[in-house]
């Protein structure tokens, strides 16, 4: 079942309202599974780890506003496209990570390690290390030339070098070369400052 | 071999530089100015205007908090993840490109004999570059990066791509010694065996490749994913 079969029949049957009614008499059980499993995939690829003890919760706010709109649309508002799911994931993630930030804004980072649980997370000194290593890149693609450093951030965060090519409108070429050549004046602005990545 | 090596460690001081830029995330705050997550959702799947998208790049290179949004963004938006058709032309691109791929991941798993194709001498900085091009399947990990695994249930999962696929998957070290692998996987998932994790030391991470062979038989490999076990 695609996500867009899974929405039309989690928008209840011929069209009836959702809102306000227990979700179990409205959608079918088996979609909402479907769709809880699509939403655990899709948080569990993009989570952070210091947030992996409330990604249950995520993934059920996700699905709340997910199943939400999609009685909206079984309203009148037409089919819910697909990539709905991703982006209710999203702003579920997102607006978690965000509350998590609120919350800790006074506690010490000492005191949140300590306060995580172990299996969680890397060890404090491994964590401080990488963390100590992220800062120092930061400051050193303030270093880089405007777009070695768009090609390098991105490639930090995870983009392929096509990618980088689409969302920049670079010719692939391009974007390989600059990649290549910020990374290496990355290595060599952190190399300076004795610290091998 | 040593050029093999060389660029083999290329590979694994970027993952190394990812799992830093990441890890100084967590506690940024964020620097002001930050955009909604909506534009940032917007940028990554490429629907501002490219301009804009620069601008909120460079903002993602100081600001840690708006770094792991757009971290979670590019994850989960959809524009980014390459079209069947596309998949289909990476993956029948020059028997050349594909020997470059394939002695990539051989390099890197330390396997010296098992590539079907021709393997053209390369420098490690070409290899470098043909990695850094990303010309690999769009397959990507759904197994958490940074969370442990249990060893008992050590399963690493992925995307799958497409009905029909078959799947191996080569599973090492950081040293890059190898210590479990698998063929003629039909699911886009392996539990690897925790008799083969016995040796790794506590919260060791480990390095995995999947290599697919499509069902219109052609092949394509997978970027690096790393885990890590209990």
């Amino acid at each position: 079942m695609g996500d867009s079969e899974v929405l039309a029949s989690a928008s209840g049957a011929g069209g009836e309202s959702v809102r306000g009614t227990p979700l179990q008499m409205t959608y079918p059980p088996d979609g909402i599974e479907i769709l809880r499993e699509r939403l655990r995939e899709a948080v569990a690829a993009a989570c952070p780890a210091w947030l992996s003890a409330a990604r249950d919760d995520i993934v059920q706010v996700a699905l709340l506003r997910v199943l939400d709109a999609a009685g909206a649309a079984g309203e009148g508002g037409g089919p819910l496209p697909s990539s709905y799911l991703r982006k209710a994931a999203y702003s579920a993630l997102v607006d978690e990570i965000r509350r998590h930030r609120r919350r800790r804004e006074s506690v010490p980072l000492e005191d949140e390690i300590a306060q995580t649980v172990p299996s969680e997370r890397a060890g404090p000194e491994q964590e401080r290390a990488a963390a100590e290593i992220g800062r120092a890149i930061r400051e050193a693609l303030r270093t880089l030339v405007r777009p070695r450093a768009l090609a390098v951030t991105l490639h930090l965060q995870g983009h392929s070098v096509p990618e980088i090519a689409r969302l920049l409108g670079w010719p692939g070429k391009r974007a390989e070369n600059l990649v290549y050549r910020g990374l290496a004046d990355l290595r060599e602005c952190l190399e300076r400052r004795g610290i091998k990545p | 071999m040593s050029d093999e090596r060389d660029g083999a460690e290329r590979e694994l001081e970027l993952a190394r530089m990812r799992a830093a830029f990441s890890a100084s995330n967590e506690r940024a705050e964020g620097s002001g100015g930050c955009p909604e997550p909506d534009r940032i959702w917007q940028a990554v799947a490429g629907e501002l205007p490219r301009a804009e998208s620069a601008e909120l790049i460079l903002h993602t290179a100081a600001c840690g908090a708006c770094a792991e949004i757009w971290r979670v963004g590019h994850r989960m938006a959809p524009a980014l993840e390459a079209p069947p058709a596309q998949a289909r032309w990476r993956a029948n691109r020059t028997l050349h490109r594909l020997a470059i791929v394939a002695a990539a991941a051989t390099v890197l798993f330390g396997v010296v004999s098992v590539i079907q194709f021709r393997n053209p001498v390369r420098s490690p900085e070409e290899q470098s570059r043909e990695r850094a091009a990303g010309e690999t399947a769009p397959i990507y990990s759904l197994t958490p990066e940074d969370t442990p695994l249990p060893r008992a249930a050590c399963l690493l999962r992925w995307s799958s791509a497409g009905e029909g696929t078959i799947y191996e998957i080569r599973v090492s070290t950081e040293t890059l010694q190898v210590i479990s692998s698998a063929k003629h996987l039909t699911a886009p998932e392996y539990l690897v065996p925790k008799s083969e994790l016995a040796g790794l030391p506590p919260r060791a991470r480990i390095l995995w490749q999947v290599e697919s062979l499509l069902a219109d038989g052609s092949r394509a490999t997978s970027p690096t994913m790393i885990s890590r076990v209990e």
